[in-house]
């Protein structure tokens, strides 16, 4: 958040991720080409061409799949948190790994004298009819447009320019592409060899995928009906020491919103779980330099009345809390943004 | 994420999910057997 | 018929290339609320310019005329 847009908004943490990040793929594709050299020795150009085409390909999926994985895994693990930072960058790195998966298929067609024949592979119309036969590379070539398109707008200006809601539908997308990745690889390569190596590996990722997806969307499921509510309305949080010390705890009201009530020492306040920039989950986030901070980018606002520090303008719902015989209870309606309702619990004994 | 987000995304994604292990399955159920080691021509691409 | 695609991909691209280049030079500081731009952030802007050129141009034309 300065006065100037940067190429990359790179700190000490995010170096560290990238550089762990551009290591682990550089020592899998090396791994992955020196064990298929050995399985397979290679016979002449278009062999060696083809190791390395499915190292980057079986890397750039592999990626795909711990990209999806990630923001379940936060939702379960407070841990994971760290991984999801950053995971634009990762965004990135794994459609360069894709491009160079098709910059490879397109040199292993070109030594060979066979680029003339690469056209008709999309052209084929008939074969879009079939299901076994279906061109699956026009699958990948989707996936990959769907994987640049975010690359190219993954930067903070674009979210600006395109508008939040637009710019998050857009990115969800990366689904659209994981299953049209998904379909290449079964339709493709998979029609091919019979290895079991490329159905496992589908299996494993899907699987992972959809079981963290929905042990993440259970465990939210879970919470969205367990929230007690006193007479007047007033739901339970419980005792001060139940919300971690500059964290939270989400509570949700009958009709489904989710309110974040932080603690910052004897401090409480409850902001709305939707945060102003991309409606990140902040009951996620901690309390950073005395600011409620959004896990997703780092957006913070003022417990005590949900507006950003100047010079930012950002302000949230606020909710009223009272401290009642020991526990604390919000107030499920909202109070209009910026309304200061934060209060001081007596002696939280954390 | 809002209230009507979240209901829709719980309506949605479990169909997609499905949808696309079906076309895994398929494509695996379907796919030919293996050439005879003889016969095994040129990977395709 | 894939002459024809091949053709209209690449008209798109230097489209998108002359659009994209012209934008991140001087059309992107009207949408950056009072942000400056480094050299590097504009040539990191320039693919997606380039990419989504044609509503760029729409966002960028729109902007140009609701200037008093």
């Amino acid at each position: 958040m300065s006065v100037a847009f940067k190429a990359v908004q790179w700190n000490r943490d995010k170096l560290i991720y990238d550089a762990v990040l551009v290591a682990g793929v550089a020592i899998y594709i090396a791994g992955f080409a020196a064990v298929a050299w050995r399985w397979h020795p290679p016979k002449n150009l278009p062999d060696v061409l083809d190791i390395w085409l499915r190292a980057f390909g079986t890397a750039a999926f592999l990626m795909l799949t711990v990209i999806l994985c990630i923001g379940p895994l936060a939702r379960l693990d407070c841990r994971f948190l760290k991984l999801l930072y950053n995971r634009r960058h990762f965004g990135v790195l794994t459609f360069f790994v894709a491009a160079t998966h098709v910059g490879l298929m397109i040199e292993w067609f070109a030594v060979q004298g066979l680029l003339h024949t690469l056209p008709a592979d999309f052209t084929t119309w008939e074969n879009y009819g079939k299901f076994i036969g279906f061109p699956f590379k026009t699958l990948g070539v989707a996936a990959l447009a769907i994987m640049l398109t975010m690359a190219a707008t993954s930067h903070d200006f674009w979210l600006g320019f395109l508008k939040p809601p637009v710019w998050k539908a857009l990115h969800m997308a990366v689904y659209a592409a994981y299953g049209l990745v998904v379909m290449h690889v079964a339709l493709g390569i998979m029609q091919y060899e019979h290895t079991p190596l490329i159905p496992l590996m589908l299996i494993g990722s899907l699987g992972a995928v959809a079981t963290l997806h929905l042990m993440a969307g259970w465990r939210e499921w879970d919470a969205d009906h367990g929230r007690a509510a006193a007479a007047d309305g007033w739901l339970l949080v419980g005792p001060p020491n139940a919300i971690p010390d500059k964290g939270a705890r989400i509570v949700t009201a009958s009709g489904g919103e989710r309110i974040a009530v932080f603690r910052d020492g004897d401090q409480i306040g409850a902001l709305t779980n939707l945060c102003a920039h991309q409606n990140g989950p902040l009951g996620e986030g901690r309390i950073i330099d005395g600011c409620v901070t959004c896990p997703w980018h780092g957006y913070q606002y003022r417990l005590a009345d949900g507006c950003a520090p100047p010079p930012f303008i950002e302000r949230l719902v606020t909710y009223r809390v009272r401290w009642n015989q020991g526990v604390i209870e919000v107030d499920p309606h909202p109070l209009p943004p910026g309304t200061p309702a934060s209060i001081t619990c007596p002696r939280t004994g954390a | 994420m809002t209230r009507k987000h979240r209901f829709a995304h719980r309506m949605v994604w479990p169909a997609l999910a499905f949808m696309l292990a079906l076309g895994f399955t398929m494509a695996l159920a379907l796919r030919a057997p293996p050439d005879p080691p003889h016969a095994a021509s040129e990977p395709q691409r | 018929m894939s002459t024809v695609l091949l053709a209209a991909l690449a008209l798109y691209v230097a489209a998108g290339v002359v659009t994209g280049a012209a934008f991140v030079t001087v059309g992107a500081a009207r949408f950056a609320h009072h942000m400056t731009f480094t050299l590097p952030a504009r040539l990191v802007l320039f693919p997606g310019a380039a990419l989504l050129w044609p509503y760029v141009l729409y966002r960028w034309r729109r902007a140009r005329s609701d200037e008093p």
